[in-house]
């Protein structure tokens, strides 16, 4: 009787713990997602050289593109997304653009490794083909609408201000699942 | 026998735990919309959008050529409620300046395609585009707006407001 009672106590504890870690980091069913509101308030609550976003505007023309002159994207990872990091993938990268009606006016990469698959394509043109985020970062593309190479993608945006015209600053997140 | 029946109740138990976990809501991305709208209009000055009368924003350019605009340093959301003051004042070609102006800014902002938008002033509608009636997702973003007009002959200072601004948003 006691060792069928163990048994029931056991399989109690089990369910609870598979419960439990249901939603927990080692799920591998678990979706690209992120809190774009925490997304956008860390962006934009750095108060060193990679600030360049106030609440809802964005530093001046001259200076974002002194910005990103001396761009880093792997500080800035460390500065913007290391915490959104996700045990479910691998990998993530990130694009950063700056959007006024169906134009890209400025956009720049974000990646956590020095890898050559950077998997985020600005631009697919007939002529050079496939153009990764970051290539040319003060160039505007006309209709150009970013994509994944990777598993999984989500974009988030928020209005911003950027010198008189109001634009869309956005994030592209292409996972690679582990 | 009775550890049989423990292991049922237990496993009633676990079921019900189960099914009554939260789901995620979809209301997230319309109520982060509605708080980026708002957060834009109040946070950005008209003089911040236009350099002398040469603004980004059509109607907004238009009101200021027309020598409508009375403070420049004000946010876009406190220049509404000043139209709102004046269209209440008795000059009713205020409201549909005001409809311009909202109309012309939340084109810029959010996707007309995808939500549907509702001014309300001081309890007044004042917008509406699309039909909310039977609508899922209803997200309410409310602002106070107070301010001043100062007579730049004479110096004198006219308060206005408080007013309760609303911006209903639903998905279309």
């Amino acid at each position: 009787m006691d060792f069928i009672l163990t048994f029931v106590l056991y399989l109690f504890a089990l369910s609870v713990f598979f419960f439990a870690i249901n939603d927990s980091y080692f799920s591998t069913n678990r979706e690209l997602d992120v809190n774009s509101e925490i997304l956008f308030s860390k962006i934009s609550n750095i108060y060193n050289e990679y600030s360049f976003l106030d609440d809802s505007k964005v530093m001046s023309v001259s200076k974002f593109d002194i910005f990103l002159a001396g761009y880093n994207p792997l500080i800035a990872y460390e500065h913007y997304f290391q915490s959104f990091e996700s045990t479910a993938f691998s990998d993530i990268d990130y694009c950063i653009y700056l959007q006024n009606g169906s134009d890209i006016i400025r956009n720049f990469e974000v990646y956590s490794k020095n890898s050559q698959d950077y998997s985020i394509i600005i631009l697919n043109d007939a002529i050079i083909g496939e153009i990764p985020c970051g290539t040319n970062k003060v160039l505007t593309y006309e209709d150009a609408i970013p994509y994944c190479k990777s598993d999984e993608s989500i974009v988030v945006s928020k209005p911003v201000l950027f010198e008189q015209d109001i634009v869309q600053l956005k994030v592209l997140m292409c996972g690679e699942r582990a | 026998m009775d550890a049989i029946f423990a292991l049922v109740i237990l496993m009633i138990g676990f079921m019900i735990i189960s099914s009554s976990k939260p789901t995620e809501t979809d209301d997230i991305p319309l109520a982060l919309a509605a708080e980026n709208f708002m957060d834009i209009m109040a946070s950005v000055k008209l003089n911040e959008i236009c350099y002398g009368c040469e603004c980004s924003i059509q109607d907004v350019q238009q009101q200021c050529n027309n020598g409508d605009i009375l403070n420049m340093d004000q946010s876009m959301l406190d220049y509404l409620g000043e139209l709102y003051y004046l269209y209440d004042e008795g000059d009713i070609l205020k409201r549909q300046e005001l409809i311009d102006v909202f109309t012309g800014i939340s084109d810029e902002i959010y996707r007309e395609d995808l939500y549907g938008v509702e001014l309300i002033i001081d309890n007044r509608q004042m917008y509406i585009d699309g039909d909310k009636i039977n609508t899922p997702n209803l997200i309410t973003s409310k602002r106070v707006l107070f301010g001043y007009i100062e007579n730049s002959v004479n110096g004198q200072v006219t308060y206005w407001g408080p007013y309760s601004l609303e911006v209903n948003f639903w998905e279309k």
